[in-house]
């Protein structure tokens, strides 16, 4: 039975990092106080306790609405190190859910974010580009990035960053270039990524595929891409080890092959053969995109003459599981048999 | 069995037993002598009978437990011989039973339950009129079961001892309040003024009680002889009224911190009371336990939970954000592969038309140009011989013979000729000058001779002023026709000139006075042909 005399110990379970979250409303408009409090240690424990509260997207909502991104954002140009890593982890947390995502656009939290991309940690650089990628998971977040003109400096980043960032570099790129390419094409990254094709890591690899396929989407992306000669590597991804790698590839060819130059880029290159096996690929996405880009192909008469004794495959895809590439399947065939 | 009050209800069966029990039992442990007069604690005496005859009236817990509020005194009085004890007690709702009693006769102790009872009194008193009722017991040590001293003889009344088990008092409701009978009976008077009531029957009694202390005395001394309190033990014992007090004081060390408080373990004295709390009596660990082992797991699963949702959330939204990329990115390929495709099938055609067009435009200029050749062949045709008509008409293929003897011979020939008339016409002029000047000298001088005539010939002066003026105009004329071309109106004019000189000039005179002005060739040759034809009629006239 409980005795009454009182222990010297605090209980086992509360963290001495932590601060102490008070009960119910009380606890965000509390730590955002704490937040703006001259003490530092006051200041980490509550950015701790932030951390762990954020998980919940009723709590994301109430923080953003008493106001804690502004303390959040004057805690990003601190100058001790762990709480900037915080911060940048409280930020990113808030950032996988929709409200802190449409809260970050509100409040200009992208344009702050933007000071510490040249920061000495790494971890606050990775919890940066991770908040980046997941606003630029929405459409309008996405815009918003671009309309902050960090896409230059993004592009550059993807020289000099380490492997990991890359690849959240990647990511976001990959997302922003979906909404608006033409800053991107004028900062060089068409050659960018033309290295990371060549990078030996799988991820970035097919991450920087990806970016590829959201870059030439514009015209003006379609020729950059034919002018640095990215075809041929691309048409030697298409026989890469890994899948995803392969499939994105043959999107990235999917657009590049839309202009003639590229059509016949690709032909002089003996793209047909991958893509024809890649129609067997168990990804649905590669199956996709090779026959999309097959059906590229049979616009040019050399390659309509190809592929006519090809038919057959076509028919076979037809019968997919996956509805989108039926109808490719049947589209492609459309396409190879006719005639002018 | 005396009973000092009536009315209080017999709630258990046992008064006969335990009257004559408690008479027996009486002397308490303290072993004081004989019947006392018990202030009544009436709890107290209460313990007594029931307990264990043997047993020190510290055990008796157990039964008192079990009963129920029948603390009363009723038994005590019905049994008891004591004559002063008596029982102090009220309406039935008013009295608290304890739950431990205790055996202690509290003599003296005047302090016994004053939170209790004193309470109501005060309240009772005080609070008149309102119905606040309020009961607090104070907690209370254990009295000392050893009497010290002896029994006060003229011992105030005390007021009974209510140990106050809250549980067990009847004025406290339990249950439901809704069905309970409100309060007294408007008939009756109110609980307040039943408490008074009893409160004056309380005085009643304890003056009562301190009379009756009065009577129960040795008999009275046999004459000549006195009583004399004497002791009988083997050390006397000063017997004074004063207590004998005793002064201690103590005082700490100045300056020295205070020690910490050392931890106070009480001395035990008299009476331990344990409970005793078996096996599943208080409450069930399990049954209690669960709802907070609900919390606390509760919670924990709960963050967790939240937190394998929000990646697979994620995940799931990049799934599903994948697959409609995907499916965007083909769609979008497709429609750039069809805007391209739709881009060269125009301008294949375009470039057909414009080649088309330059087919038709080729064909329709050569037609145009074989037509033209055509019509130009025949046009031209006749053209050689029209040409050489009208060249030849206009004069273009000459003689030259013929030519040079226009040209040159003629020119001279009619020179000659003109220079030939034109001494002619000089001489002739001359001679003219000549037979003017002597027709005027011969008129002069017959115009001497003819003054005496004075009709004399008017008219040849006119016509002799009239010639006068003639030759210059006559040598105008001439000159102007000879430089003309030769043409030959104007050689037909000079040679009619040449006869009718005199005539001619004279009527042409007139109307060339006015073209004198003028100068103009035509006019002269339109007067000078009108002059022959004037000249003409007028050689008709002049024959």
């Amino acid at each position: 039975m409980a005795h009454a005399r009182i222990s010297m110990y605090l209980p086992p379970d509360i963290n001495p990092t932590q601060a102490a979250i008070a009960y119910g409303c009380r606890a965000l408009p509390k730590l955002n106080e704490e937040l703006q409090s001259e003490d530092l240690l006051t200041r980490q424990k509550a950015l701790m306790a932030l951390c762990d509260l954020m998980h919940d997207p009723e709590h994301v909502y109430v923080a953003i609405d008493t106001g804690c991104l502004e303390s959040l954002k004057a805690l990003l140009k601190d100058n001790n190190d762990m709480v900037r890593i915080k911060t940048t982890e409280v930020l990113y947390i808030m950032a996988t859910h929709n409200v802190g995502r449409e809260g970050f656009l509100e409040h200009d939290v992208i344009l702050a974010l933007s000071y510490l991309l040249n920061d000495p940690q790494s971890a606050c650089r990775k919890n940066l580009h991770l908040a980046f990628k997941h606003v630029a998971q929405l459409p309008s977040g996405a815009q918003g990035i671009v309309n902050s003109g960090l896409i230059p400096s993004l592009v550059w980043k993807l020289q000099r960053e380490e492997e990991e960032i890359q690849g959240l570099l990647l990511d976001t790129l990959a997302a922003c270039l979906m909404e608006d390419a033409t800053e991107a094409l004028g900062s060089h990254v068409v050659p960018f990524l033309k290295q990371k094709l060549l990078s030996t890591n799988d991820d970035i690899r097919s991450k920087a595929a990806r970016t590829l396929i959201a870059v030439s989407i514009p015209l003006e992306g379609k020729n950059q891409v034919w002018q640095h000669d990215v075809i041929p590597i691309l048409v030697h991804l298409l026989k890469d080890r890994v899948e995803e790698v392969q499939a994105n590839a043959a999107g990235a060819l999917m657009y590049a092959m839309v202009t003639t130059q590229g059509k016949y880029a690709a032909l002089d290159t003996e793209a047909i053969h991958p893509l024809l096996s890649l129609l067997g690929s168990s990804l649905s996405k590669a199956r996709l995109n090779a026959t999309k880009a097959l059906t590229m192909l049979a616009e040019a008469p050399e390659g309509r003459k190809f592929l006519q004794s090809r038919v057959p495959v076509f028919r076979v895809l037809e019968d997919d599981t996956s509805e989108a590439v039926r109808r490719a399947a049947q589209i492609a065939v459309k396409v190879i048999e006719w005639k002018p | 069995m005396r009973r000092q009050e009536p009315e209080v209800p017999l709630r258990t069966g046992l008064p006969a037993k335990t009257a004559g029990r408690n008479c027996q039992e009486v002397p308490p442990p303290g072993g004081t002598p004989g019947c006392r007069a018990t202030a009544v604690g009436d709890a107290g005496w209460l313990s007594v009978p029931w307990g264990k005859p043997s047993v020190a009236p510290t055990s008796c817990p157990g039964n008192f437990l079990s009963r129920p509020p029948s603390f009363l005194p009723p038994l005590l009085a019905s049994g008891n011989p004591c004559p002063w004890q008596y029982v102090h007690l009220s309406g039935s709702q008013d009295r608290l039973a304890p739950t431990c009693l205790k055996a202690g006769i509290h003599p003296k102790r005047s302090d016994l339950a004053p939170g209790v009872a004193s309470t109501l009194t005060d309240r009772t008193c005080s609070a008149m009129g309102t119905y606040t009722y309020t009961y607090t017991s104070r907690p209370r040590a254990l009295p000392c079961q050893r009497r010290r001293y002896r029994d006060h003889l003229m011992q105030l009344a005390e007021e009974p001892v209510h140990h106050g088990n809250i549980m067990y008092d009847r004025r406290v409701v339990r249950g439901n309040t809704y069905a309970l009978h409100t309060g007294p009976l408007p008939g009756q008077p109110d609980p307040i003024e039943i408490q008074r009531q009893q409160q004056a029957k309380r005085r009643a009694l304890a003056k009562k009680r301190a009379q009756g202390q009065f009577r129960p005395r040795t008999p009275e001394p046999v004459e000549g002889r006195k009583h004399v309190d004497v002791q009988t033990e083997m050390y006397l014992e000063e017997i004074a009224d004063r207590i004998i007090e005793v002064d201690v004081e103590c005082q700490t060390d100045a300056f020295l911190d205070r020690p910490p408080t050392p931890l106070f373990i009480p001395a035990k004295t008299g009476k331990d009371v344990a409970t005793q709390i078996l096996e599943g009596e208080l409450f069930d660990f399990d049954l209690e336990v669960k709802p907070m082992l609900e919390v606390l797991v509760g919670k924990t699963i709960e963050q967790s939970l939240l937190e394998v949702m929000e990646e697979e959330e994620l995940a799931n939204l990049r799934a599903s954000q994948y697959a409609y990329e995907e499916l965007r990115n083909v769609e979008l390929a497709e429609v750039q592969r069809l805007a391209e495709q739709e881009k060269r099938h125009r301008e294949e055609k375009e470039r057909r038309k414009r080649q088309q067009w330059e087919v038709v435009y080729k064909h329709s200029e050569t037609a145009q140009k074989v037509a033209a050749r055509a019509f130009a062949q025949r046009y031209l045709a006749d053209l050689l011989p029209s040409v050489f008509d009208s060249l030849r008409d206009g004069g273009y293929f000459y003689d030259p013979v013929e030519r040079d003897i226009e040209i040159g011979f003629l020119p001279w020939l009619m020179n000659e000729v003109d220079k030939t008339m034109e001494y002619s016409m000089v001489g002739r002029t001359v001679l003219d000058m000549l037979i003017r000047e002597v027709v005027e000298k011969r008129l002069a001088a017959y115009e001497q001779r003819d003054d005496q005539p004075p009709a004399g010939k008017p008219k040849d002066e006119l016509g002799g002023s009239g010639r006068t003026t003639e030759p210059p105009v006559g040598y105008e004329l001439q000159e102007q026709s000879t430089a003309q071309p030769q043409r030959p109106p104007l050689g037909r004019d000079s040679l009619q000139r040449t006869p009718d000189d005199g005539r001619y000039m004279e009527s042409v005179l007139a109307q060339e006075t006015k073209l004198m002005e003028e100068g103009e060739y035509e006019q002269t040759k339109i007067r000078k042909t009108s002059g022959t034809e004037v000249l003409q009629p007028r050689g008709d006239f002049q024959p």
